[in-house]
């Protein structure tokens, strides 16, 4: 994976970048690398993946794996390296939806050693193969708009036709602010990684260099100890957090993320679910992305808004652009509501029973 | 010219545990013998808050004629130093506990009370030179 899950391409693993299995060529997206590189080979029947701005859907979408985001506190953060301590979530990544709702009953739940997990007993395979005809469905216009590969976006218009065919009601709307995405990201995630990384001070455990006095000790641990993303983003966290720019920068971005927040959640007072492509691209080469920092933000423009409201998000293969590389569908639900995701997701499956296995 | 004086006020809670880990609060133990996974600030673990110490608040509060929150959060004051584990401290700035509060002395003189918060404070450290070996760290309420 990413070091400190921070990266969409695998690239800036401590262990060198991780293979895509469709193409050996090609990043398998991150910053959940491994696990959606595993599952996608079938080294593993399933894998676990954490989410901040799209680790989990982005590499799923990449290498033709189901992979969902569930609710933010639906799995426990006990034990989980902290990146953005109100975006972090973890979730299940697997060959298909069934096994991934299972593996979501396995670990969703309440922990006490983690004050914002919630007990909500269900299973989330119960509306699986119930009749779908009646949902409604919401596309954003941002979803499908001119920054979307023309072969990803047939895919995805061919789902909505589907789904149309079965009677469900599809409508493209407007939701305002979703635009904001990537500042917002770089303000809050950036902000809390740098609170979050300080812990690895060299002291208590990890790498250690000795200095002539303790701020010559962190400066040689630290210095030595994390790789180069993860350091310049622990700078821009470190500025947007320091003294005043605290109220300029990110407690302004709470309150974008705020509205961001409230606009997207009003859709579902009208719709039972949100569907649009999981990233703008499949998968691409090693080493595209990696002579600018700031593009590798952007494959995440579309999975971010998720991560703000704190909303659960599936992405589905629904197939393959003409070089046989997965494409993926993203399925947002309202809060709690993965069940009817899952719903959804099956569905798709099993109408397109596409053959995910790399060969 | 008549001075206006402020005071901060620190107060020691006998807690069983501390404000936001489950370990121990005796401050009379030896160094490093009440901590855990949460005070070392070891990977993946998360601050517990302690109920016992917001009902503690909330009776203080109360008392001290405050007004007590609906809603309550904790931010984070971020800097390096030993005795800091986590790399920052957990207070309130925006949202304590209490507000708008007053002690009535004598003859009927109100002192102002401007908020009542909740934070995290080290009481003991040991910092030798080398190795940089720390802490006891309990927590405390605070009135200012």
């Amino acid at each position: 994976m990413d070091e400190f899950a921070m990266g969409s391409t695998g690239e800036t693993s401590y262990f060198g970048p991780i293979l895509n299995p469709w193409d050996h060529s090609l990043v398998p997206g991150g910053s959940s690398s491994g696990s959606a590189s595993c599952v996608a080979s079938r080294i593993c029947p399933f894998a676990l993946g954490s989410d901040t701005g799209g680790s989990i859907r982005q590499p799923a979408s990449f290498c033709g794996i189901v992979g969902l985001k569930p609710t933010y506190g639906r799995v426990s953060r006990y034990g989980l390296v902290a990146f953005a301590s109100s975006l972090d979530q973890i979730g299940p990544m697997t060959r298909n939806v069934f096994d991934n709702a299972i593996l979501l009953n396995a670990i969703s739940g309440v922990d006490e050693n983690d004050l914002t997990s919630f007990n909500k007993d269900e299973d989330f395979t119960r509306l699986i193969g119930q009749d779908i005809s009646n949902l409604k469905i919401a596309v954003p216009n941002y979803y499908m708009s001119e920054l979307i590969n023309k072969e990803v976006k047939a895919n995805v218009l061919n789902i909505i036709e589907m789904l149309k065919n079965k009677g469900c009601i599809v409508d493209y709307i407007d939701v305002p602010y979703l635009e904001f995405a990537i500042p917002l990201y770089q303000v809050i995630s950036l902000g809390e990684a740098s609170s979050n990384l300080a812990r690895f001070d060299g002291i208590k455990y990890g790498l250690h260099i000795d200095g002539k006095s303790l701020d010559d000790m962190y400066k040689k641990t630290r210095s030595e100890g994390f790789g180069n993303e993860v350091k310049r983003r622990i700078m821009i966290g470190s500025y947007v957090l320091s003294g005043k720019n605290a109220d300029k920068y990110y407690k302004k971005a709470l309150k974008v993320r705020r509205v961001l927040t409230d606009n997207l959640v009003n859709v579902f007072n009208n719709y039972d679910l949100i569907i649009g492509p999981t990233n703008t691209n499949v998968a691409y080469k090693l080493g595209t992305k990696s002579d600018d920092a700031l593009k590798s933000f952007y494959d995440d423009i579309l999975t971010i808004p998720v991560n703000m409201a704190g909303l659960p998000a599936m992405s589905l293969p629904i197939g393959f652009n003409s070089s046989n590389l997965p494409i993926g569908l993203h399925i947002i639900g309202n809060y709690f509501e993965e069940a009817k995701i899952y719903q959804l997701a099956q569905f798709i499956e099993k109408e397109l029973n596409l053959s995910l296995e790399v060969k | 010219m008549k001075p206006t004086i402020g005071i901060e006020v620190h107060v020691e809670l006998k807690s069983l545990s501390k404000v936001f880990s489950n370990s121990k609060n005796n401050f009379n133990d030896p160094v490093n013998t009440n901590v855990n996974v949460i005070d070392l600030a070891y990977p993946g673990s998360l601050p517990r808050l302690n109920k016992e110490v917001i009902n503690m608040a909330i009776k203080a509060c109360l008392a001290l004629n405050c007004d007590v929150t609906r809603l309550m959060h904790f931010d984070r004051k971020n800097y390096f130093y030993a005795d800091l584990p986590k790399g920052f401290q957990i207070t309130q700035q925006d949202t304590p506990i209490g507000t708008n509060g007053y002690i009535e002395i004598e003859n009927g003189k109100k002192l102002e009370l401007k908020d009542y918060i909740l934070k995290k404070i080290l009481v003991k450290a040991f910092i030798p030179k080398k190795p940089y070996l720390i802490l006891i760290e309990p927590e405390y309420h605070y009135l200012k």
